[in-house]
């Protein structure tokens, strides 16, 4: 499952890179250059991803820290991390919940603590996966031709199957969201059928409930005793 | 006289234990909840897998039954299962990011859906699609991928 998730990884750098693109041509490009289908933004840069982990592996050693900052912007520009942080705290996020609260400090609390949750999962994110990507090497991966109806104007979901000397096939299923105007952003993966956002919300609602609704209390205690400190600061400052 | 009066009382006996499975079978199929048209809306989302799943299948919120499966065919181009539902019009402002999920309950391994809300800004309305599902897991294939697994990592 481990080396599932870390295909899904380097495919959701790749497409991060192909984002890059999209955003840094500032309209001087060929339109018909630019990327704009989820599709083909993955089918475009997994290989350019994976040569990035390859040649990770011969620097790692001395400055492991250049390789978990190449790693940071890739999540950072590619995952829309609030979404996938909404999706992961559900309820406790929701704007009906913003709407009942009363107070202005009340309101920028709430807005804090999804920001600060959304920082937790993003280096989770980041320091659980990118040593792993290092590992990735004798795999195939083909990208499936995505259904008439798999493209939405807002939503995609993209399909590929990671081949691994060996191994049954992985399923991979990327969910892409696009804001009106925006480019594609990832905020959910499905690795051979288990929904790893589901599996997230769920774990969020056990912890809140394990600290009798204390929502701040179930994220100070997710991570490590660091994000706790860090908390602590953006508590003070949000 | 007193015979027939024995007979009358086995006869009621007998009838009443019938009406009695026939309420516990209507209980455990979930049928005896209709959804009136005028007071639903409808979503449908599509899953790799609906192992089990029936019409008339439950679709629950937090575990109170919200809705009913009205439909499920097969989505010629993508070879996925579309599952149509009727949701309660008391259920409004579910996300879009709500996640479809088939489980199963009790010991007879009923299947029903799970609607699970998020947290998203937007929210889902009459004739929308469920974007985030989690398709049925199927033993045989878990099992499948275990044995595959320690195959290659003994």
């Amino acid at each position: 499952m481990i080396r599932a998730l870390t295909a899904a990884l380097l495919c959701l750098a790749g497409l991060c890179m192909a984002t890059h693109a999209a955003q840094n041509c500032n309209g001087d490009c060929d339109p018909l250059e630019k990327p704009e289908s989820p599709y083909q933004l993955i089918v475009d840069n997994t290989e350019r991803v994976l040569t990035l982990a390859r040649s990770a592996r011969s620097y790692f050693q001395d400055d492991p820290e250049r390789y978990f900052k190449q790693v940071s912007e890739i999540v950072d520009s590619l995952v829309d991390t609030e979404r996938f942080t909404r999706g992961v705290m559900a309820t406790y996020a929701s704007p009906q919940r913003y709407q009942a609260l009363t107070s202005g400090e009340e309101k920028a609390h709430f807005q804090a603590r999804i920001n600060y949750f959304g920082s937790i999962l993003k280096h989770d994110l980041i320091y659980t996966y990118a040593k792993a990507l290092l590992d990735f090497a004798d795999e195939r991966i083909e990208t499936l031709p995505p259904a008439r109806d798999a493209i939405t104007d807002k939503y995609a979901r993209i399909e590929q199957k990671i081949y691994r000397p060996g191994e049954a096939a992985h399923l991979i299923q990327y969910s892409l969201y696009r804001a009106p105007g925006e480019s594609w952003k990832l905020y959910n993966v499905i690795v051979d059928g288990i929904n790893i956002g589901h599996i997230f919300r769920n774990q969020f609602a056990y912890a809140v409930e394990k600290y009798r609704g204390n929502i701040d209390q179930a994220i100070a205690n997710w991570s490590t005793e660091q994000t706790v400190d860090n908390w602590q600061e953006n508590k003070t400052n949000p | 006289m007193q015979s027939r009066a024995i007979e009358l009382a086995v006869g009621l006996f007998i009838l009443a234990g019938i009406l009695a499975l026939a309420f516990l079978a209507i209980q455990v199929s979930g049928i005896n909840r209709e959804f009136d048209s005028k007071s639903t809306y409808q979503l449908y989302a599509e899953f790799n897998n609906v192992a089990g799943l029936t019409r008339k299948a439950k679709v629950t919120v937090a575990g109170v039954q919200v809705g009913l499966v009205t439909a499920i065919t097969i989505n010629p181009e993508s070879m996925r299962a579309r599952v149509d539902m009727v949701i309660s019009s008391e259920v409004k402002d579910l996300s879009e990011d709500t996640i479809a999920a088939i489980q199963t309950a009790g010991i007879l391994g009923e299947k029903y859906i799970a609607l699970s809300p998020g947290g998203a800004l937007e929210t889902l309305s009459d004739g929308d699609r469920v974007h985030d599902t989690q398709s049925a897991l199927i033993l045989e294939e878990l099992v499948g991928k275990i044995l595959t697994s320690r195959a290659t990592n003994p």
